[in-house]
């Protein structure tokens, strides 16, 4: 199974259950900035533990599932690690919690095409996903930030963003990003 | 300062321009090899080795690389 074999697996089971979900992460940023590698996708699902391990247990056998549940640092929300069998890619699927921010982007999703699996799904606005990338703030994440900006330009919601910086104590970083897009755009 | 500096920002400059242009169905690789090849259109040297730097980028995301060197 290849990644886009495997993330489409993932989506069309989360959507033939009903369960609300946003794609993030390096995938949903290809959709407002510009595509790049990654060995992983992310979602984030609207359900309780339980209702995911079901949900789970429906995938092909070519998933393998990690055991236990893992907390995700910045946010402490549980996630679920999924393998594809013969590749080193990795699927991370997180249960949507109390976070504000999460909680957001969730009444604020977009559907849009995915150019990876070459199908609509849903994912965060532009804004939303700038906020998670500055809040995690990998080097990657960064670059991914900017990208978003750049491509987008005038059509951005700068105020929102600073909103959500503000009381995530990353406007400094919002102010690296936004000085490291080359004059003129 | 990397001497490359303002060669990697012209191209980065070009490659958002085009994103910002892309039809809708347009995939986004495909304007990026766009702007390469107009990016550095008196350059074969130059056109080849951006090339070969965005087929490893998109391996993990696309799959195995095409054959296109």
């Amino acid at each position: 199974m290849t990644p886009k074999e495997g993330v489409l697996a993932l989506l069309e089971t989360i959507e033939a259950a009903g369960v609300g979900y946003v794609i993030v992460g390096a995938i949903a940023s290809g959709a407002w900035g510009m595509p790049r590698s990654t060995k992983d996708a992310d979602f984030v699902v609207a359900c309780a533990g339980p209702e995911l391990d079901a949900l789970l247990r429906k995938l092909p056998p070519s998933f393998s599932i990690d055991p236990q549940a893992r907390m995700e640092l910045f946010t402490g929300t549980l996630r679920w690690i999924l393998h594809l069998e013969g590749t080193p890619f990795e699927i991370e699927v997180f249960l949507l919690g109390t976070d504000p921010h999460h909680v957001e982007i969730f009444a604020r999703k977009r559907r849009e095409r995915i150019e990876m699996i070459d199908r609509e799904a849903w994912v965060p606005t532009a804004e939303d996903l700038v906020i998670q990338k500055l809040r995690w703030a990998r080097r990657k994440d960064l670059d991914d930030a900017q990208n978003i900006l750049a491509v987008q330009g005038g059509a951005i919601d700068y105020a929102y963003i600073e909103t959500w910086c503000a009381r995530h104590g990353t406007l400094d970083r919002l102010a690296e990003v936004r000085a490291g897009i080359p004059p003129g755009l | 300062m990397n001497p490359y500096q303002p060669l990697i920002d012209q191209l980065y400059r070009e490659k958002v321009l085009r994103a910002r242009q892309r039809t809708p169905g347009e995939r986004m690789s495909d304007v990026l090899e766009l702007s390469e090849m107009h990016f550095a259109k008196n350059d074969p040297e130059l056109r080849r080795r951006l090339v070969i730097v965005r087929t490893m980028e998109e391996r993990g995301c696309y799959g195995p690389p095409q054959p296109r060197l």
